[in-house]
C-alpha cells in the first residue's frame, strides 16, 4: 500500500520520478567556453590591485597609498601587480591573465548599489534598466539542459543572472542535500505544483538535491586559499571534474569598499584573488582552455586618497580576463593618464573602455553568441580589441 | 473612521489572522486567540502601543542570561578585554535578537527593530563593530523603532557603530571622508532619486567633519577637525563658523525632506506588504509620515489600516528570518540551547543572519533574491528536522496527538499553522500520506510539509 502510494505519488513529481541520468558535456562539448563570473563587491581600487607606477602623477595623488614602482610585480613600462597577487603575476607572465584598465561604466556612478545593478544588468549607468542580467540573457540564448548547468556558489542568485530560469544558488556543494525522506518529497513536490511562482524553485531544489551525490564525493582541489572565494572557487573545480555540465557560475566576492586602511585591507584580497585563480587553474586541468574567469568591480575608486589612508568612490577600475582562451599577458586599454585635466570629474582615474566591450568580445569570441542584440540591445561594441583568441571549433 | 470601516468589512477572523501574520514572525495560538478577541485593528492598536504590552519576564530572563546586554561602553570594552573574547558581545545580541523575535509578545515592534537594523545596517564583521554594534542596538535602534523618524536618525548619526562603520570618525577638515554623506542622503534619507547631487555629497561630508567617537563608545564633536567653512546642500545655505548644530540642522533638512518620507515609506511598504506597492499607498502614508513630522507609530497605522493593503492577497515571500522564527512559534516549543543552535545554523546557511548584511544597503527585501535554491533547501531541512526533534516539547505537536484520526489531526495543524487554509487537494494529499505513517510519527510528518509547503512561505 505504502510503495503503491508513493509511486502514484511519485507521477506528480516528473523530476523525482525518474532520477533520470543527465548527460554530462564537457566545456569542450558545449562548443564554448564555461564561464566563471567573481565580482569583487565594495568597489575594488584598479589603482592598488593594477598600480600605473610608470604615471608620475600616481605619486602624487597616493602619498601613502601609492606601492612603490620597486615593490609591484612588474608588468609593462607602465603597470604592476600588488605585490601580493604572485598568483596574477603567474597567470600573466604565462600569457593567461588580461586586465583591462581604465575600465567601467562609460557614465560615472558613484552609488554601489546602482553601479552594480547596471553593470549585472549589462547596461550604461545612464541607460533605462533591462532587470534581467546579462548572464541570464546570454544563458537564455543557449541550449542549458542539465541541472547543475548554472550556479551562483552563494546564498543567493546575483542580478548578472536574472532572467536565467535554470540559475540555482548553492551556497556550498556539501551542504546541499535534502534530508527529507523520499516520501515525504512526493508530497512536499505535488504541494508545491499549486504554486506558480515557487515550483519552479521547488523542483530545482529536488532535483539538484539529487544530482550533487556525486559531485560531493570528489576531493576538494589542493592550494586554495581560506576565504570566500577559494572556498567558492574550489567548489567550482569539482563541478567541472565532476563533469556535471557547469556551463556558468556566479561567485561573490566582497569587501573592496575602502574608505580607510587600504593598505592592510587589500592585501589579504589581493593574496587571496591571485592564489584562488592560480589554485583553480591547477584543479581543472585541461579544462582551463575551456573557462574564461571574468572578474569586475562596480567602479574603481578616487584618484586621490583620504585622509583615512582609504579612498572614497570613483570611476575607472580594472578588469581581469583569465583563461587559457585569453590573448593575455598584456595590459589592455588606451591609458587616460592621472593628470587633473584627463581625471573624470577632475577626480576620478577616467574610464577609455566600456566594461561592456569586454563582455561583448567575451560574448562573441568565446561563448558563440552571434547576435549580440540579444544581450546588449541596441548598444553596439566597438571594433574588436582582440582581447580573446578565437576558440577552436 | 478606520474602525467604522473595518467593522463595515467585518474582516473574517481567518482573514484578520492572515494580516496578523504579516505583521508579526508568525501567528501562534496565542496571538491568533488575541487577533481573534481585538479584530485586526484592535490587534494593530495594540502592538501599536508596543511599550504596554509587558515583555518584562522574556527581558529579565535575556538579561540575567546575556550579560553584555545591558553593559554600557566601559563596562563592556573591560569585560570583552578581561575574557579576551571579542565575540562575546556579538554571540550574545545574535541570541537576544533571534529569542525576541521568536518569543517576545511585542511582535511588530521587533519587526520594527529588524526593519530600522536593516535600514541602518551595521554589519558585525570586525572586533570594533561587535563591542559597537551592541550599543546601537540598545541605544538607538530598540527605543527609537516606534519614534519620530528624526530622532532615529539623529541619533544613529551620532552612534558610534555607525560613526565606525561608515568611516566618520575619521571625516576631518584635513581630509574629508564622504562614506557616511552618500549612504546618509542615498540610503538613509533621501534615496537614490531623492534630488541630491555628487555636489551635495561632498559638502555633506563637510558638515559632519569632526564627529568622531570617543573611547570606548561614545559620540564626540572634535572642534579642531571641523571644517567651519560656508557650506552649501540641497540649495540650502549653511553660514561658515557653525560646528555640530550645521550637521544637526542637515539631519533635520534630511528627515523632513518630501524625498525621504517617499523613500521610508515606499521601504515600509515593501517590508510589510508588496515588492512594488502601490503609488496610491505610498502616497496616502508619505502624507501621514509628513503631517505627523515622521512618527513612525502614525506612519505604520495609517499602512497598516489602508484598504489597498488590507484587501492585497499574501505576496511576500517570508525572509528567512521569518520563516525560522515562525516555525519556533508555530511549534510553541520554549527557547533552550537547541533551538537557538538550529535556528543560527539556519540563519546562516540560508545568508540571512542578523548584523551580517555585509553592504550598508541592509539585507534585500524582494521576493527574487530570497526564493533561492539554497533558501528553499534550508527551509525543507529545518522544517523537517525541527517537527522531527520536537514532538516532546512542542505542545502543538503534543496537542495534536490526542486526535484518533488523521482528517482531524490535519484540520487540527492546518488551523493552527496556516490560518487561511489550505486547498481541499492539499489537505487529501497530507492525509494520505500521513495515514501511511505509524501514528506516533504523523504529527511531526503533518506539521513538517506544513511547514515546508508553499502557504507557509507566504505572508
Amino acid at each position: 500500500m505504502r510503495r503503491r502510494e508513493l509511486l502514484k505519488l511519485m507521477t506528480a513529481v516528473p523530476a523525482l520520478a525518474a532520477f533520470p541520468r543527465w548527460s554530462f558535456a564537457a566545456g569542450d562539448a558545449l562548443g564554448r567556453d564555461r564561464l566563471i563570473y567573481i565580482y569583487l563587491r565594495g568597489g575594488a581600487d584598479g589603482l592598488t590591485l593594477c598600480p600605473p607606477v610608470g604615471d608620475p602623477h600616481y605619486f602624487d595623488l597616493r602619498p601613502t597609498l601609492a606601492i612603490a614602482e620597486a615593490d609591484v610585480l612588474p608588468l609593462d613600462a607602465m603597470f604592476g601587480l600588488h605585490p601580493a597577487a604572485q598568483g596574477l603575476k603567474t597567470l600573466y607572465d604565462e600569457g593567461e591573465l588580461a586586465l583591462v584598465h581604465a575600465c567601467g561604466l562609460a557614465t560615472a556612478q558613484r552609488s554601489h548599489f546602482e553601479a552594480q545593478s547596471a553593470t549585472e544588468q549589462g547596461i550604461d549607468a545612464a541607460d533605462p534598466a533591462f532587470g534581467t542580467g546579462w548572464v541570464g540573457r546570454y544563458l537564455n540564448g543557449i541550449e542549458v539542459a542539465t541541472p547543475l548547468a548554472v550556479i551562483a556558489l552563494d546564498t543567493a542568485v546575483p542580478q548578472a543572472l536574472a532572467g536565467s530560469a535554470a540559475a540555482l544558488a548553492m551556497a556550498s556543494v556539501d551542504d546541499f542535500g535534502l534530508s527529507l525522506p523520499s516520501d515525504l518529497l512526493s508530497v512536499l513536490g505535488a504541494m508545491y505544483g499549486g504554486d506558480e511562482t515557487l515550483k519552479a524553485t521547488a523542483d530545482a531544489v529536488f532535483t539538484a538535491a539529487e544530482a550533487i551525490g556525486p559531485i560531493t564525493e570528489i576531493e576538494v582541489g589542493e592550494n586554495y586559499p581560506q576565504g570566500e572565494l577559494g572556498a567558492a572557487l574550489a567548489d567550482a573545480g569539482r563541478l567541472i571534474r565532476g563533469e556535471a555540465g557547469l556551463v556558468a557560475a556566479a561567485i561573490n566576492f566582497g569587501g573592496w569598499d575602502h574608505h580607510d586602511s587600504q593598505a592592510a585591507r587589500m592585501e589579504p584580497l589581493a593574496t587571496e584573488l591571485g592564489d584562488a585563480l592560480a589554485a583553480f587553474r591547477e584543479d581543472i586541468g585541461v579544462e582551463w582552455n575551456n573557462t574564461m574567469i571574468v572578474v569586475q568591480t562596480e567602479f574603481g575608486r578616487r584618484a586621490g586618497e583620504n585622509a583615512s589612508a582609504g579612498t572614497d568612490h570613483g570611476h575607472g577600475g580594472v578588469m581581469l580576463l583569465a583563461g587559457g582562451g585569453v590573448d593575455g599577458g598584456r595590459v589592455i586599454g588606451d591609458w587616460p593618464g592621472l593628470e587633473g585635466a584627463a581625471l573624470s570629474a577632475g577626480e576620478d582615474l577616467a574610464v577609455t573602455t566600456d566594461y561592456r566591450q569586454v563582455l561583448a568580445e567575451l560574448l562573441a569570441h568565446r561563448l558563440g553568441v552571434a547576435d549580440l542584440a540579444s544581450v546588449f540591445g541596441d548598444w553596439q561594441p566597438e571594433p574588436w580589441q582582440g582581447i580573446f583568441l578565437p576558440r577552436a571549433a | 473612521m478606520a474602525a467604522e470601516r473595518l467593522a463595515d468589512s467585518g474582516l473574517a477572523d481567518t482573514e484578520a489572522i492572515r494580516l496578523a501574520g504579516r505583521i508579526t514572525y508568525g501567528v501562534d495560538r496565542v496571538t491568533a486567540g488575541a487577533v481573534r478577541e481585538m479584530g485586526y485593528e484592535g490587534f494593530v492598536e495594540w502592538q501599536l502601543d508596543y511599550d504596554r504590552i509587558d515583555d518584562s519576564e522574556l527581558e529579565n530572563a535575556l538579561r540575567s542570561e546575556l550579560p553584555t546586554l545591558s553593559m554600557d561602553a566601559a563596562e563592556l570594552a573591560e569585560y570583552l578585554r578581561n575574557q579576551d573574547q571579542f565575540g562575546l558581545a556579538q554571540r550574545e545580541l545574535l541570541i537576544a535578537t533571534l529569542i525576541r523575535r521568536a518569543y517576545s509578545p511585542r511582535q511588530l515592534y521587533e519587526r520594527m527593530v529588524e526593519f530600522w537594523s536593516d535600514h541602518f545596517n551595521v554589519p558585525v564583521n570586525n572586533p570594533i563593530a561587535a563591542a559597537l554594534k551592541p550599543l546601537e542596538d540598545r541605544e538607538v535602534i530598540r527605543p527609537l523603532a516606534m519614534g519620530r523618524f528624526e530622532d532615529l536618525l539623529q541619533a544613529d548619526a551620532r552612534s558610534p557603530a555607525m560613526l565606525y562603520y561608515l568611516d566618520n570618525f575619521n571625516n576631518t577638515a584635513d581630509g574629508p571622508n564622504e562614506n557616511y554623506s552618500r549612504e546618509l542622503m542615498e540610503l538613509h534619507t533621501l534615496g537614490f532619486d531623492g534630488g541630491y547631487t555628487e555636489e551635495d555629497v561632498k559638502e555633506a561630508a563637510r558638515m559632519f567633519t569632526g564627529w568622531t567617537i570617543r573611547p570606548p563608545g561614545q559620540f564626540l564633536f572634535r572642534p579642531r577637525n571641523h571644517d567651519y567653512g560656508e557650506k552649501h546642500v540641497l540649495g540650502e545655505r549653511f553660514l561658515p563658523g557653525v560646528g555640530l548644530r550645521e550637521g544637526e540642522r542637515l539631519l533635520t533638512l534630511l528627515a523632513e525632506h518630501p524625498s525621504t518620507a517617499l523613500h521610508i515609506v515606499t521601504k515600509l511598504a515593501r517590508r510589510f506588504y508588496a515588492d512594488q506597492p502601490d503609488e496610491d499607498v505610498v502616497a496616502a502614508v508619505a502624507d501621514a509620515f509628513t503631517a505627523s513630522h515622521g512618527d513612525i507609530r502614525q506612519t505604520l497605522r495609517a499602512l497598516l489600516l489602508h484598504p489597498t493593503v488590507l484587501a492585497a492577497e499574501a505576496q511576500k515571500l517570508k525572509r528567512p528570518g521569518e520563516f525560522v522564527a515562525g516555525v519556533l512559534r508555530g511549534l510553541e516549543i520554549p527557547p533552550n540551547e537547541n533551538v537557538i543552535r538550529a535556528a543560527f545554523s539556519s540563519l546562516d546557511a540560508s545568508g540571512h543572519l542578523p548584523f551580517q548584511w555585509p553592504a550598508p544597503n541592509g539585507y534585500p527585501d524582494v521576493r527574487p533574491y530570497w526564493q533561492s535554491s539554497t533558501g528553499f533547501l534550508v527551509r525543507f531541512n529545518a522544517a523537517y528536522a525541527w517537527t522531527r526533534e520536537t514532538p516532546g516539547r512542542s505542545p502543538l505537536l503534543s496537542v495534536s496527538r490526542g486526535f484518533r484520526n488523521t482528517a482531524q489531526q490535519v484540520d487540527f495543524l492546518v488551523a493552527a499553522l496556516i490560518p487561511q487554509g489550505i486547498d481541499t487537494k492539499t489537505h487529501g494529499e497530507i492525509a494520505a500520506y500521513a495515514a501511511t505513517l505509524a501514528r506516533r510519527d504523523r504529527p511531526a510528518a503533518i506539521a513538517a510539509l506544513l511547514f515546508a509547503g508553499p502557504d507557509n512561505q507566504w505572508r
